[in-house]
């Protein structure tokens, strides 16, 4: 059975991009618009891992991965925050709202599925 | 906090009265009540009223100019900064959709591309797969080779059989001689008999009974020559027969052994025809995989260029929503300078920290300081671990 992969991005080309990397080796993909959307489409539902922007409405990626990470069911999914963002706060931000990677966008699919491989649950 | 340079108050323009007043005062207290003092004193009084009525409508007039001068800046900017962020956020919007179309296209391209190799795989490859070409091949090969080793196999037991029909021969042959053998003894009874009667003739009236005797064995002896005749006429008949069994099965030997080298060098003609399609279809197969593999790298490549897009909405954003922001600014400099009564100069600092504030990549810094442009290609960093 594939393995899921929560995909949080506010740009629908972006999930796109990412949807198609994943897609290709063989994940499955699950994709939501913001935090806000991202919770409820969880909903309960494994995931393996989860790949967040920080940037977004409704609700910012640190604001999503500290919820998600305060439900039983997700402390321990693993979350790479994948944002345009490169400053070293920002990286710590991340850091400690419980993200295990950082991925700085344009991404090169090889090198986000190192990531994702190293990463994901089994 | 973004106005600066505070001009004069308005109280410097409405001194004129007071000035008249006090010199009125001034003739009035040094040149005693003459009238010329008083008269003196009026007219400064008088001349200080008009100065005063002069500078208020002055004053009132300046106030109008720069109400409306005001409201015009309020008004410009009211007006420009939604048909500004109006077209920024269509022209993000409509990237926005175009770039997503086209990752939607590419996620087609490779899944059909995926499809395809698997497809194509399933029928190519040596592997497992049992519908393979490779696994058609060597099974049409077993298979084949089969049906030869059968009629090999039936070969193998018509020449055996061939091999006993010539063992019956030499029945034939035994036959021939047992049925001479019947001839000359039905030969030599036959003279037995002849010197039997002779004797019996000698015997006279006594021999007479042996005389008959004689004449029956005589007959015996000339049917049983008879019967070996037919049967060596039927042995001969039978040999015959055999002999163009033989013969026949012979040539039936030689035509299908015939038959079964023409067999196998078809086999061997269809496998090679077959053999040589499975290599071309496997050749093709992995050829295709090399330029799958290709195209599939290129739309990776594609898709790290597309991301420009979300760069270039984000920026597009933060811009959109600096330039948002200029209706309120220009309010509330239009309040401050009412509040002064002077004109304050415009300070951009507040806004351009508002939009530095917001900014997400170090190229927007860059550009915020003047630096060099924007690398027309981004180079992807590396990935960080917590």
């Amino acid at each position: 059975m594939a393995k899921n992969i929560l995909v949080v991005d506010d740009s629908a080309s972006l999930r796109q991009a990412v949807g198609i990397a994943l897609r290709g080796a063989g994940y499955d993909v699950i994709e939501a618009c913001d935090g806000k959307d991202a919770l409820a489409k969880l909903n309960g539902q494994k995931v393996n891992l989860i790949i967040s922007d920080v940037n977004m409405p409704n609700m910012d990626g640190f604001t999503f991965v500290k919820a998600v990470k305060a439900l039983a069911s997700y402390k321990f999914t693993p979350v790479i925050m994948l944002t345009t963002e490169n400053q070293d706060s920002k990286k710590r931000e991340g850091q400690a709202a419980g993200a295990k990677a950082w991925v700085v966008k344009p991404f090169q699919p090889v090198q986000l599925l190192a990531a994702v491989e190293k990463l994901v649950l089994p | 906090m973004f106005s600066s340079n505070r001009g004069k108050t308005l109280l410097q323009h409405s001194g004129a009265p007071l000035v008249g007043l006090a010199g009125a005062v001034g003739c009035a207290v040094f040149g005693g009540a003459s009238v010329a003092a008083l008269g003196c004193g009026a007219l400064l009084l008088a001349g200080g009223l008009f100065a005063g009525w002069r500078s208020q409508r002055t004053q009132s007039q300046h106030r109008a100019a720069l109400q409306a001068f005001l409201e015009s800046q309020k008004s410009f900017s009211a007006r420009l900064a939604p048909i500004w962020s109006g077209h920024i956020e269509a022209s993000r919007s409509q990237m926005e959709t175009a770039i997503s179309a086209l990752s939607v296209r590419f996620a087609s391209i490779t899944t059909k591309l995926d499809e395809t190799l698997e497809k194509t795989a399933a029928v190519s490859d040596s592997g497992n797969s049992s519908a393979s070409a490779v696994a058609v091949y060597a099974r049409s090969e077993t298979d084949l080779g089969g049906v030869v080793d059968s009629l090999r196999a039936s070969m193998a037991s018509k020449a055996q059989m061939l091999n006993q029909v010539q063992g019956l021969q030499d029945f034939v042959v035994e036959l021939q001689e047992m049925a001479e053998a019947v001839a000359r003894i039905a030969q030599q009874t036959n003279l037995l008999a002849i010197n039997a009667a002779i004797e019996a003739a000698h015997a006279g009236e006594t021999g007479r009974g042996f005389a008959t005797v004689a004449q029956e064995v005589r007959a015996l002896s000339k049917r049983s020559g008879e019967t070996g005749a037919q049967i060596s006429a039927k042995v001969q008949a039978v040999n015959a027969a055999i002999g163009a069994a033989r013969s026949a099965a012979e040539a039936s030997a030689k035509n299908e052994d015939q038959t079964l080298r023409d067999s196998e060098q078809a086999i061997r003609q269809v496998l090679g025809s077959f053999e040589g399609l499975t290599s071309s279809l496997t050749d093709a197969a992995e050829a295709l995989r090399a330029e799958s593999r290709g195209i599939k790298d290129d739309v990776y490549e594609a898709l790290v260029q597309l991301q420009f897009q979300d760069r270039v909405s984000q920026i597009m954003s933060h811009v959109k929503t600096n330039i948002e922001r200029l209706p309120e600014v220009m309010e509330q400099h239009k309040r401050e300078c009412e509040r002064d009564g002077a004109l304050h100069a415009l300070d951009p600092q507040g806004v351009l920290s508002e939009l530095e504030a917001t900014y997400a990549m170090t190229d927007e810094h860059a550009v915020h300081k003047g630096r060099a442009a924007v690398a027309a290609k981004k180079e992807p960093e590396e990935i960080t671990f917590f």
